[in-house]
Order: structure tokens, then sequence, then C-alpha cells
């Protein structure tokens, strides 16, 4: 059902004060987003049987792609299952017809029901379909698309076996050969046989990280055919034994490869230098400590979750994010160039209302679409009694918060109209309704995943762009691709990525706003590998750019829907 | 809340001599060392106190006063080998006391070998002296504050707790017995109980600006612990404006404004806290650190470094301000001194993935 919401409030603010004229004035308040918790039909296992495993707490992410290649957006989204065996309900995917998400009566053969936490989206096999790559508390998968949204799984046979406790993931083409490889950080090892219940005040809580030995994050090298060879040890990656919950591949040292950032739990996050580049291997080396990325505010091990990274500053090179743990700030690396970073998060404006909330999920946006990158993050506890020992001070459920950029600091700002209170998880972003904004799909534990759609559409120029590389020299998702526009005399740089956030992929398209007054703009991308075009483009559309080919579509936004 | 307690022990000693009516009390230089000990002159007391024991070991006022003048000036030794062995004199003299008296029933000699033995770390000793302290003086706010603290020393944090509790209870408007109730409270992780506690005594504070200073201070840290940082604000600017020249707060104002991001007002703190001539060495390294980060926010490296590394000579282990010193080196050119600084820091931490 779709809800029809009310987003602007009128607020009647009468003076109580005796002398005063009695002049009632009115304000109008707009919310970003509209709340829509019914239109998504799944709902989260956790696995939880009263045991409290530390896996069942972090989960569980999902997808937003197309699917089928309809023009719209799917919905693949990963589910947990009880150790017990019961519940294995499996991944689901929803199609999305008339802005509702759900099943279709044939199975999509990406029915996988491993106990799931995340997955990436992407053509894996560069043959013009997005392939799933499935992260799981146990195996992963790997299913490959016909075209038609029916997948094979095809983990054995291309060479997949990864059978750890595995977080989020990211592709990523490591040597700039035109085809994606697969990164997946891990978490901790977890064994039933070793399980010990973690206590506070008499009460079982789940474990934190620190009870458990970390993993290193692994790396899938495609040979091109999309069959994989295990990387790990040979690209030094399994010497960084992590808990990773958040990654994404960021371009930091400016040198045209494609390099790695870790959130881990916990312990120092991982800035992992590709040197393809300067050596010409498969070679990564975490330079975290010194580029500044490595610890929180305070120079503290902090529970890293998600991770995003943009330019916040509009300065040319982007900010890395980190969401973290309550009493932690939530993290904002300021890029200063030269691969130098400073944790700013209190001076800022991020870092203090973050510090009473645990959050997962987080995705920058230009929520109000003018031109300054926001940030919208997802919260919810890891501890599902804490309200036992706050006196109900601290929720398990928390809510979600908006920090809109005021040109270098940010606002705290109420992103919709008071809700139910949801248990945060992953933040996948995507135009759902194709209107030329970016709505949010927020997953919660145990429960249904809330759409937030946006309300923006319409108040400002917006040029969409579907990047796809030529498959030979760049693999089609064009990862790594750097998008540059001119508004109003200033250079704005995108640096395109489909992963990021917490255990999220999203949409793969992209939204350039533009000033009022603009209907066009001169948009460049330098695809990876270094090969560079221009091309003019114009606002209320999107553009399907194809490397060499310039565009070959383009796709007028649809109406905003009424609110 | 040290001194505090230690002027607490001072009324006790001095109560302690006229209970000890013998043969001695009429012995002239006995009255003397009573009168020295009135105007507070320990260092005198010892002396003379000893050189009594030296002719009568067990004269029973000389070792209650003696010992009392003992714990007096070791709370103002700053060597701690030396002011541990001056405690260690003031435990044999009251230990003494007791031999010779083995049936004193005298709970304030309880409680003194209670505080020696808590100053050594001797828990269980401290525990069975509070003990015997409370037998013989079941309202005593005090024996149940020290019992209190020997069972927070020996990890029996709840039992501490409830002991506390009945402490505050026989001196309901003791700051400094909230302030150790509020530790439990953290010790225990129950957060949201100690806010809670707090603010059901601010009905019930001392008239004195000082203590209701500690108590807002004590507050602030229990805000901390709950991570409402707006409200930590408004109890330390409490604790500032009843008592502005506490050196102690000023610094917490400072970082607490900095967590605000209210970067001119946390600058104005820091400096103002700097200047207080006896503040602590910590403080003053956080006051430094705060200061240098600012700069480091507004680009100004090389003098972030100067105070970042005045910060860092005070509390050498504080990582953050180590990690600040590397971000302020790496932009002021100096690379490779950046990376051996990374080095050491990390040589001197734990790290858990290692």
């Amino acid at each position: 059902m779709k809800i029809s919401c009310i987003i602007s409030l009128m607020i009647i603010i009468a003076s109580c004060t005796p002398q005063s004229e009695h002049k009632p004035t009115s304000e109008v308040v707009s919310y970003p987003f509209v709340v829509e918790d019914d239109l998504i039909d799944f709902t989260h296992e956790s696995g939880a049987r009263g045991l409290r495993h530390i896996g069942e707490s972090v989960g569980s992410g999902g997808a937003l792609f197309d699917a089928d290649g309809d023009g719209d957006l799917d919905l693949y989204l990963i589910q947990g299952a009880a150790i017990d065996g019961s519940a294995l309900q499996g991944n689901v995917l929803l199609y999305q017809h008339d802005g509702k998400f759900s099943k279709s009566e044939k199975p999509c053969g990406a029915e996988d029901s491993e106990n799931g936490m995340s997955c990436a989206a992407g053509d894996i096999d560069n043959d013009g379909d997005i392939d799933l790559y499935v992260v799981n508390n146990g195996p992963d998968r790997l299913f490959l698309n016909d075209g038609t949204g029916h997948f094979t799984d095809v983990t054995k046979e291309r060479g997949i076996n990864m059978p750890l406790f595995g977080s989020s993931i990211c592709f990523i083409d490591v040597e700039l050969d035109g085809d994606l490889d697969i990164f997946v950080g891990h978490y901790v090892e977890f064994s039933i046989d070793s399980f010990q219940p973690c206590m506070r005040e008499h009460l079982e809580v789940y474990c934190a990280p620190k009870n458990y030995s970390g993993i290193p994050c692994s790396l899938l090298i495609n040979d091109g055919n999309g069959f994989f060879s295990d990387a790990s040890a040979s690209s030094g990656l399994s010497a960084y034994l992590g808990k990773a919950l958040g990654v994404l591949t960021s371009d930091v040292d400016n040198d045209g490869d494609q390099d790695l950032y870790v959130a881990n739990d916990g312990e120092a996050n991982f800035l992992l230098l590709n040197q393809w580049k300067e050596t010409g291997e498969i070679k990564f080396i975490d330079d975290a400590y010194v580029a500044g990325v490595a610890l929180g505010e305070g120079a503290k091990e902090e529970a890293g979750m998600g991770v995003e990274a943009a330019d916040l500053d509009g300065d040319g090179d982007e900010e890395i994010l980190v969401t973290n743990f309550e009493a932690q700030t939530n993290s904002c690396y300021r890029n200063d160039g030269g691969g130098m970073f400073l944790e700013t998060s209190f001076v800022n404006g991020i870092g203090p209302p973050s510090i009473p909330n645990v959050a997962f999920g987080i995705r920058v946006l230009d929520v109000n679409l003018d031109m300054l990158p926001d940030i919208f993050i997802a919260n919810g506890h890891v501890i599902d009694n804490i309200e036992n020992f706050t006196n109900g001070q601290t929720l398990f459920a928390q809510k979600d918060q908006l920090f809109i950029n005021e040109g270098g600091t940010f606002k705290e700002v109420s992103p919709h109209l008071p809700a139910e209170l949801k248990v945060g998880r992953a933040l996948i972003s995507g135009d759902i309704d194709n209107d030329g904004d970016l709505d949010l799909i927020s997953t919660s534990w145990e429960s249904s995943p809330r759409v937030l759609r946006s309300t923006s559409a319409g108040i400002a120029p917006v040029i969409g762009i579907h990047l796809i590389g030529d498959g030979v020299s760049c693999h089609r998702d064009a990862i790594g691709a750097v998008i540059k526009y001119k508004v109003q005399g200033k250079t704005i740089t995108r640096e395109h990525r489909v992963q990021s956030s917490y255990l999220s992929s999203h949409d793969p398209r992209l939204l350039l706003t533009l000033a009022p007054t603009m209907d066009e703009a001169e948009v460049t991308v330098q695809w990876p590998g270094g090969a560079s075009e221009t091309t003019i483009l114009t606002a209320g559309s999107y553009h399907k750019w194809v490397m060499g080919k310039g565009i070959v579509h383009q796709t007028q936004f649809e109406k905003p829907i009424p609110n | 809340m040290g001194s505090s307690f230690v002027q607490i022990l001072l009324v006790v000693f001095i109560g302690i001599a006229p209970a000890l009516q013998d043969a001695s009390t009429t012995d002239p230089r006995i009255t003397e060392l009573n009168a020295l000990m009135q105007k507070g002159q320990f260092l005198k007391v010892l002396n003379k106190g000893r050189a009594i024991l030296h002719d009568q070991p067990n004269q029973p006022q000389s070792l209650m006063l003696t010992g009392a003048a003992c714990i007096e000036l070791a709370r103002t030794i700053k060597d701690t080998n030396a002011k541990h062995q001056a405690y260690a004199e003031a435990e044999n003299l009251f230990q003494r006391f007791s031999l010779v008296h083995p049936n004193h029933n005298n709970s304030k000699v309880e409680q003194s070998l209670a505080r020696c033995c808590l100053i050594r770390k001797d828990w269980k000793n401290a525990i069975q002296h509070a003990d015997k302290s409370i037998q013989l003086s079941p309202s005593s706010s005090m024996a149940h504050r020290i019992l209190g603290e020997a069972l927070t020393g020996n990890q029996q944090h709840e039992k501490a707790l409830q002991t506390l509790k009945k402490a505050l209870a026989f001196s309901p408007r003791d700051t400094s017995i909230m302030h150790l109730i509020q530790g439990e409270y953290h010790t225990l992780r129950k957060y949201a109980e100690g806010l809670s506690f707090l603010l059901k005594q601010q009905d019930n504070l001392p008239q004195s600006a000082q203590l209701k200073s500690q108590f807002y201070n004590t507050l602030y840290t229990a805000y901390i612990s709950l991570n409402d940082i707006e409200n930590a604000q408004i109890a330390i600017t409490k604790a500032i404006t009843l008592n502005p020249k506490e050196a102690k707060f000023a610094p917490e104002m400072a970082l607490n404004l900095y967590r605000l991001g209210r970067s001119e007002d946390s600058k104005l703190w820091a400096e103002k806290a700097l200047g207080y001539s006896h503040l602590k060495t910590k403080p003053k390294a956080i006051c430094l650190r705060i200061l240098g980060q600012l700069l480091s926010h507004e680009g100004k490296y090389q003098e972030a470094l100067n105070f970042l590394e005045k910060s860092y000579r005070f509390n050498p282990q504080d990582r953050s301000t180590g990690f600040a010193i590397v971000a302020a080196l790496r932009r002021t050119g100096q690379n490779e001194k950046a990376k051996e600084l990374i080095k050491k820091i990390n040589a001197n931490h734990a790290d858990p993935r290692e």
C-alpha cells in the first residue's frame, strides 16, 4: 500500500506573552523524505534463538539494481538463518511493480539460504546484465544473471571457496584489466562449539568483537572470463588481521588505480593502497596510520561499521566517513591531499549528535539539491536488551539522522516526520521511482526494510548518468570512474562506486545537481584506465553513457509522486 | 576528595586523644602534644611524639597523636615511597596501640588502621578493620565509607555500592561520598542508575559552594558516561560558576566545549586553565592538546606542533596527542619523523589485532 504522507506541517506559533499582541505566525516545515514502511514484502530473520551469537546482531543488507532489465530498480535482500537450521527462508529478489517490491511467483535462482550478511551487484562476466555475489556467515555464493532476472549458482565452477564469516563486499578492478575483481571483508572467527555467553548485570548480552579473533579480508581475481583465483595471500592482504564490517573502493592516492578502505569493528581501520600502478603487481599495503585514517577521534580503535567517501568540502578529493558505536563519534576524515587525512568530527558538526547512537548505514547524497553533499545515517543498537541497562535512556531501535551540509559544517535536521523507531543496519540508495532524486532503503533487524522516498525531485535541475564501461579496457560497471562537471565556475568531482555504506550495494546510476538557472552542463568522465570523454548533458533525464560510444540512450525522469 | 577525607580524619584523631583518659593525661608533654595537634603543627607533633615514645614506647596518647600527625604529613609528601613510609609509620603506631589495648573498643583506631591498609592496597585487612570499626560504631558514616573504599579496591563493587550508600545515609550531604557512589555505578556500567541517583541528591546538597561544585563535577562525569555532552556542559558550567577558582574544572570545560564543536570557547577555556599555576600535569597536557588540535583544524600546523609537542612531554602516554603530532609533522614535511613516531606510539600500545 502506498502511503499518502503529509510532508508539510503547518505549525502555528502563538505568543504566550500577555503583553504582546496575539500574532499567529506560520512556518512550513518540509521533510526531505517520506517514510514508507509497507512497500517491501520481507521480514528480516536474524537467526536469534536466545543464545546471542555475535553474527545474529549485525545483519543484514541488500542491493538495489535492475535485475530483469526493465528499467526500474529491483531489490535483492539478504536473509539471516538460525543456527539450528530452522527458519531457512533464504534471500529474496523483489521486483518493483507500481512502487511496491514483491516476490515473483517463479524462483529467481538466487534464494541462497545460508546465514547471509551482504551482497554486491555487478556485471561479473561482462555480458551486459547484473550478477550477484552473496557474502555469508558461511560459504559465499556467486550467482550469474541470464539477463532476465534468473540466476544460476556458479560458485564452485568459477573457483570460489569462501567459507569464513564474511561481512561487506565491494567489486574492484584491481589490475585495471577491464573486469571486476572481488574484495570481501571478513568479520570474526566464531565457533558455536567454543561459544561462551557474555554477561552484563546478570543478563546475557551479545559479546563484543574483542572476544573473538579477527580474520583477514580476501581478494578474488577475475581472469577475464568470470573465473576467479584467491589472491588474498599473494596480495599481502592475509597479513592484515581485521574485523571488517564496512569496505569501499577509492583512489585515495590519486594514482589511477583503486585503493580500499576497511572499517574494522573495535580495531584500527585499514587503508589498503593498491600497488598496481607503482609496481605492476597485485599487492596492497596498509597506510592507515600514516594517512591518519586508522583511528577515530581521540586516537581510539573504534567500532567501525559503515563507510562512505565523498568530496564534502568541494576541493576535488574525497573525505572518508565511518560510522561507529555509541560513545564514539562517527568519523569524518578530511582529505588534505597528498595522502593526508585529519579526523574532524568534533569541529564540523557531525560528531556531537552521533555520540549517543550506534550507527551502521551511511550514505552521502544531495538531499536538498543545493549541490552540497549531505549525510544520512541509519542507527540501531547491537544489544537487544540495552534498555535494561540504561533505564530506557538508550534504545535498541534508534532514530535516523540527517546532516545537512552548510558549506563546510553540518547541521542535524529531522529527515522525515516522526516514525516508528527501527534497528537500522544497511542503507541502500537508488532512484526507486526514477524521478531524478535519490531514495533510500534502510534494512532493519528482525523487521521489514523501510523505504525513505526523497521529496526533492524537481526543486533543482538534475542530470542522471548511467556509466557503462566498454567491457574491454574498462569493466562495464565503471567502478572508479571520476566524473567532473562545472557549476557556477566551480568544478564538482565524484568518484563512482556501487558498494559502500554498510552491507549495501546501490543503484549504479549517478545524479548530478545543477544550479537552479542551468539546464545543461559539460560533464567529463575519466574511465578507469585513464581514457577521458566529455559531453554536454541536459538536465531532466537519465543518460546511458557507454565508454567509446557516448550517450546511447536517454530516459526522461518520471514525474515526482505527489506527497 | 582525598584532601577532604584527610581533613575528616584529622578531626577523628583530634577527637581520639581526649577520649583516652589515663594517668598520662596529666603529663605536660602530652598536653603540649595535644595543643600542637589542635594548632595543626604536625611536624612538631611527630618529633615530640617520637621523643615521648622513645622514653615510653606504649604511651597511648602519644601513639595516637603521633600516628595522626604521620598521616597528616604523609598527605603532603609528593614522593610516593616517602609517602608510603609515613603511612607505614602511622600504621605501626596504631597497631602498637591495638596490641597494648587489645580491648580498646575504639572505632576510630580501627578506621585509622583500615585507612592505612587502603593506602598500601591491602584490601582484605582494610575490610577487616573497617568491619570491626562498624561493629564498634554502627552509625559511623566514615567507617562505612572506608569499608566501601576497601570493597572497591577488592573489586566487590556491588557490595561497595551498598556500603557507600549506607555511609551516605549517615552523612546525607557528603558530596565526596556521592562521588564515590557515582564511581561505583560507573564501574558497574550502571550509568543511567548513577545519573538517576545523583539527580535525586540535588535537593540534599550542602550549603558550601565549594562542596556543591564538587557535586556538579560528579554530575558532569555521569552525563559524560551516558554520552550526553549537552547536559554535561550544563553541569560543568554550574560547577565552575559555584567555584571559579577550582583549577580542575577548566580543562573539563575546554574538553567538553571541544566535543561540542564550540572551538572558540574551547580555546578560551584551555588558555584560562593553563593560567592556573597549580594545574596538574595531565589536565595541562589536555589543554595544550586541545589548543594544538584547534590550530591543526585551522591548518596552522607549525604553531600546532608547538602546543602538541609540549602536551606530549607532559603526557607521553596520550595517543591522541601522539597522532595529532604525526598529522602535523606530515603536513610540515617531516614524513620520516612522523613514521618514527607512529612506530613509537604503537610499540607502547597493545594493538588488539597483534
